[in-house]
């Protein structure tokens, strides 16, 4: 299958700049649009689904379960897109016709294997940690955002040349973790 | 093997199949091991959030351009057609109107910019991280404006903060691109982050750049009414543009 943003590799996309976030939003924008023409939602909310697939894409694409692009970044968010209708329609208690399932294409259910979507609320404990994480210092932040969210290794950050060596990591992130678990205590 | 290597290694994705299982025993065996594994699965759902949150607004960003210039492109075909066959009418008694009584909007516009220093980034010399941040703050205070934005735009998602939109703006204004920031201020305001009274000021600028008497006065009122940054420069602007 063609890659419309051919350009675009996945590690462009992982760094995350404004220039490339922006290419792959106009390129697959009206096509979207197109696409979830067939649900008859209102403009506003297939904009909103747009950019929820959008995230979930680039979610997995940061935690490693989009390792290569198997199919165009359309299909990714089409496929994620039409779960996250669907999941909208049923919690609108909206039926969903048998002719929306005869739209589905194989290489989306293909896609959607490895896929994984959380739309579940943050709990009280982990919306606590995203307040104090923000409180972080800007070094704090960085380490544990290139650990949990980008899913680097302690060699991985290493090789980023701010530190130098492993232990000073393990022992900054340790202390991070301190810092985070006693403003969270204070706090309680 | 400590507990911390363990779960290093569970969250780096790099447990071997031995530790896998010393790791599930523990998991029930030790309650120290399971507390300290469920604080870090929870804080690595709450970064991906937050970072998630900072993408979905920039994304938002992008619908919002998209839209305003969709606006742009369809009133423009409009109007060329009605600007055309009235522009000599109105040209003509305009110029006299504002060579005798009309408001100099550039000179108000040049008396009031001052573009905004960086309170926002300390830029010291022991800086271990050259982080596209710190290059853009850099070119910022360096007046590089040009290579500021550039800087802006390259850091990641996971680094966005709302600020770096307000200070891309003040790049654009010195930069003269008027439309570029006031799209950026519109979002500051729209999402209601940082900087919000500040952006109504620049707001209002644009709007007598544009000379745009209503939407300036608009602006400046906004301001006045809800907010306390450039109050008496913005009541003295209202005064003078009556």
């Amino acid at each position: 299958m063609l890659n419309q943003a051919e350009d675009i590799t996945l590690e462009e996309l992982k760094q995350g700049s404004e220039q490339h976030l922006r290419k792959v939003y106009e390129d697959n924008r009206d096509k979207f649009i197109n696409f979830a023409k067939r649900y008859n939602l209102p403009q506003d909310d297939v904009i909103d689904v747009y950019q929820d697939a959008y995230v979930a894409f680039y979610n997995n694409i940061m935690s490693g379960k989009i390792e290569t692009m198997t199919s165009s970044i359309s299909t990714y968010l089409f496929s994620i897109g039409k779960y996250l209708i669907f999941d909208k329609m049923k919690k609108n208690n909206k039926t969903i016709s048998s002719d929306y399932n005869m739209d589905i294409v194989r290489d989306q259910e293909d896609v959607m294997e490895n896929i994984t979507i959380d739309n579940q609320e943050l709990t009280h404990e982990q919306q606590l940690l995203k307040t104090h994480f923000t409180s972080l210092g800007k070094q704090c932040q960085e380490l544990l955002k290139l650990f949990y969210y980008r899913g680097f290794t302690i060699k991985d950050i290493l090789a980023q040349g701010n530190y130098n060596s492993e232990n000073v990591i393990k022992s900054a992130k340790s202390r991070c973790l301190k810092t985070l678990k006693e403003r969270i205590n204070s706090n309680s | 093997m400590t507990n911390d290597d363990l779960l290093y290694h569970y969250f780096s994705n790099t447990l071997t199949e031995a530790q896998t299982r010393e790791f599930n025993k523990r998991l029930e065996m030790d309650v120290q091991f399971a507390a300290a594994f469920e604080f870090e699965k929870n804080l690595k759902r709450a970064i991906i959030q937050e970072a998630n949150t900072n993408l979905k607004t920039r994304l938002k960003g992008f619908e919002r351009d998209i839209k305003s210039e969709e606006q742009r492109n369809k009133t423009k075909g409009f109007r060329w057609k009605i600007v055309a066959s009235i522009v000599f009418l109105v040209g003509a008694s305009w110029l006299g109107y504002t060579t005798f009584f009309g408001v100099d909007y550039n000179e108000l516009y040049v008396s009031n910019f001052q573009e905004y220093p960086n309170t926002e980034f300390a830029i010291t010399r022991s800086d271990a991280i050259d982080s596209p941040e710190r290059k853009a703050f850099v070119a910022y205070e360096a007046e590089d404006y040009g290579n500021a934005i550039k800087n802006f735009e390259s850091i990641p998602t996971v680094d966005y903060k709302a600020y770096h939109k307000f200070y891309m703006a003040q790049a654009y204004l010195k930069l003269e691109e008027m439309d570029k920031a006031k799209s950026l201020l519109e979002s500051i305001v729209f999402e209601n982050e940082k900087f919000i009274g500040e952006s109504q000021w620049y707001l209002a600028l644009i709007a007598l750049k544009k000379k745009d008497k209503r939407e300036a006065i608009q602006q400046l009122r906004t301001l006045t009414e809800h907010y306390t940054y450039n109050q008496s420069k913005a009541e003295a602007l209202l005064k003078a543009l009556d």
